[in-house]
């Protein structure tokens, strides 16, 4: 284990997902931004996204240029006539983005998810060899 | 949590409430937050809903097997606990980011009343354990009829 990378104290409190400054999403609901592990070996990145409520009909990954997006739609469990009498979380949906090097290869990315854990892994492009020019006397 | 007093079913008990006033005032210095102002920093966060007679406990827990989760009620009280296991990163990763919790947690709820531990029925779909418990026969409120002489 890396003992650099501690474990964030605020591990367990939501944040809220921010909008471009003037901007609204369209949808009233809150959006949260998901708490994540990032892990990195020579050939691939795994990031493991928290995203309880989630399934796989609700998940949405896209990568625009550099851009790696992971939105969630919630699917919210307490059917009609509760009150909520104590609450310590929010319910609504998730995104976050990151930004990916070169180094990924963007047409083998898999994702799965279980029990609300989105598991991405991202291969990392196969390393080519160095290549030598061989310079001639002209 | 005396928040929930007010649901009834309870007899006051001034050592009680002096009691949940000093849990209070302990979690409110330790830094973790009260009601509604963005959740505790224990794990699992932990909402409570109310119908009538029946409570609906819901916990953000993604990513667990629900078969080692523990759930045990006594009385108005219901505690749940379990462990989820870190990422062990095996040779040659290293973490970027970090920010997922790990390891045993517990929490205990107090009720707004008294439930029957056979009314008590859980849960686990996409990552939220609920848990719905019963308020029993015997402790539900009873009506009174008011004869004329």
């Amino acid at each position: 284990m890396n003992p650099e990378v501690k474990q964030e104290d605020t591990a367990t409190v939501k944040k809220e997902s921010t909008t471009p400054q003037g901007t609204e999403r369209t949808k009233a609901r809150k959006v949260y931004v998901p708490a994540v592990d990032i892990l990195e070996t020579d050939t691939s990145l795994l990031l493991i996204a928290e995203m309880p409520g989630v399934d796989e009909h609700g998940v949405d990954i896209t990568i625009e240029k550099n851009i790696l997006t992971i939105k969630g739609a919630v699917f919210d469990p307490v059917p009609e006539g509760y009150q909520l009498a104590y609450g310590e979380y929010g319910v609504g949906d998730y995104e976050r983005s990151f930004t990916l090097t070169n180094e990924i290869d963007r047409d083998n990315v898999q994702a799965t998810i279980k029990h609300g854990l989105l598991k991405l892994t991202l291969p990392k492009v196969k390393q080519h060899a160095t290549r030598k020019v061989a310079v001639t006397v002209g | 949590m005396n928040l929930l007093s007010r649901f009834g079913g309870r007899v006051w008990d001034p050592w009680r409430e002096i009691g949940q006033l000093q849990n209070e005032m302990s979690r409110l210095l330790t830094g973790a937050r009260a009601f509604n102002t963005g959740g505790a920093r224990e794990f699992p966060p932990v909402n409570l809903y109310v119908k009538e007679h029946e409570v609906l406990l819901t916990l953000e827990l993604a990513g667990i097997d629900p078969e080692t989760v523990e759930i045990t009620v006594t009385g108005d009280a219901v505690t749940i606990s379990g462990d989820r296991p870190a990422e062990v990163p095996q040779q040659g990763q290293n973490f970027h980011r970090r920010e997922r919790f790990a390891g045993q947690f517990q929490r205990t709820v107090q009720l707004p009343f008294e439930v029957d531990s056979h009314k008590t029925e859980a849960t686990y779909d996409r990552g939220v354990l609920c848990v719905r418990l019963g308020r029993p026969e015997s402790q539900k409120p009873k009506k009174v009829v008011v004869k004329t002489a």
